[in-house]
């Protein structure tokens, strides 16, 4: 496998993530999933529902070879029922990898760092590939890579948002100091945010709405796998340094005003 | 023996044992996982978990979610 993406002890080909939420149905989800080719998906709990037993997400995501499902722990609000959530999505998935996300306020949305350290902690103990998704903070990305997390999962935005890659330079710092795959995650729009944070030296991106909003879902998930590709080997090519002044690339000689008849 | 099942009340006719309730409630070849009262109960040891009349009982599956 040529650069594979290293995320706890599994090591995937594609870079792109797909969340299964908000799909008009089970079908385009997973046409969407197809079209992505990702390897990676992320499902959500919910009390079992006996009158739509066909609401059941995994016999139809089992059915698409080779995919891992990551359950995240949306709806926690604290470390005590998000580590509750993330045994309960093992008991389900039978993989080790948790999307460690708390976030109380149904406003914005926005993770609480002090319960997913706390949780993290835990999970890390008992085993999990911990994926938390966390502010663009350097200082906490380090603090939960030295805790022992698989990843860290810097969001570019707010979820949902399609805000884009408003946290750029953070990123780049958390880039800068990782030794865990730092997955860009949430408030994406279009497949060149989606390039841009690849280009920058995030490992992965993992989008949702993104997909599961446009028009046709299925062609929106290939066109950022494509983007996905093309900016992880720009990346890996080395992006030309920026420079102040223009630099010519074609030859400046000067033969053309050579030929001139002398002027009077 | 009364229970609570997804926050429902739940009067169990059969033996006692969670792995019994499941089939009791059609359940058990579905794809779910199960909480009593707050504890997370592994599928190998859904047969050994005695019930008890009050328990509360959380059974959960995949939906859709980033």
């Amino acid at each position: 496998m040529r650069d594979p993406l290293r995320l706890g002890t599994g090591t995937f080909q594609s870079r792109l993530l797909l969340g299964t939420g908000k799909f008009s149905s089970p079908a385009a989800m997973l046409k969407a999933v197809r079209a992505s080719g990702a390897q990676l998906v992320t499902v959500a709990l919910r009390r079992f529902n006996r009158e739509q037993a066909s609401d059941d997400l995994f016999g139809p995501l089992s059915s698409i070879a080779g995919l891992t499902l990551v359950p995240n722990t949306s709806g926690a609000l604290n470390a005590r029922e998000a580590i509750r959530a993330a045994q309960l999505g093992r008991e389900l998935s039978g993989s080790p990898y948790t999307k460690l996300e708390i976030h109380p306020n149904p406003h914005h949305l926005m993770p609480d760092p002090i319960e997913t350290f706390e949780a993290a902690r835990v999970l890390v103990a008992e085993g999990f590939a911990v994926l938390p998704y966390i502010m663009a903070d350097p200082v906490l990305a380090k603090r939960l890579e030295d805790l022992g997390c698989a990843a860290v999962m810097p969001l570019a935005a707010g979820i949902g948002t399609g805000k884009g890659l408003t946290t750029r330079d953070l990123l780049g710092l958390i880039v800068r100091n990782s030794r865990v795959p730092v997955i860009v995650d949430a408030g994406l729009r279009s497949p060149s945010e989606a390039a841009a944070a690849m280009e920058l030296g995030c490992d992965a991106v993992l989008v949702n709405s993104a997909v599961a909003a446009a028009e046709d879902p299925a062609s929106m998930a290939g066109a950022f796998k494509l983007a996905v590709r093309a900016g992880r080997s720009a990346r890996l090519a080395g992006i030309m340094p920026v420079s102040e002044c223009a630099v010519a690339t074609s030859p400046l000689t000067s033969f053309l005003s050579a030929c001139n008849p002398a002027q009077p | 023996m009364k229970l609570t099942v997804n926050g429902k009340a739940h009067k169990h006719q059969g033996g006692g044992s969670l792995a019994e309730l499941l089939d009791e409630i059609g359940l058990t070849t579905a794809h779910v996982a199960l909480i009593v009262n707050d504890e997370v109960i592994p599928s190998s040891r859904r047969k050994f978990v005695r019930l008890s009349e009050g328990d509360n009982i959380e059974i959960v599956s995949f939906a859709g979610g980033g």
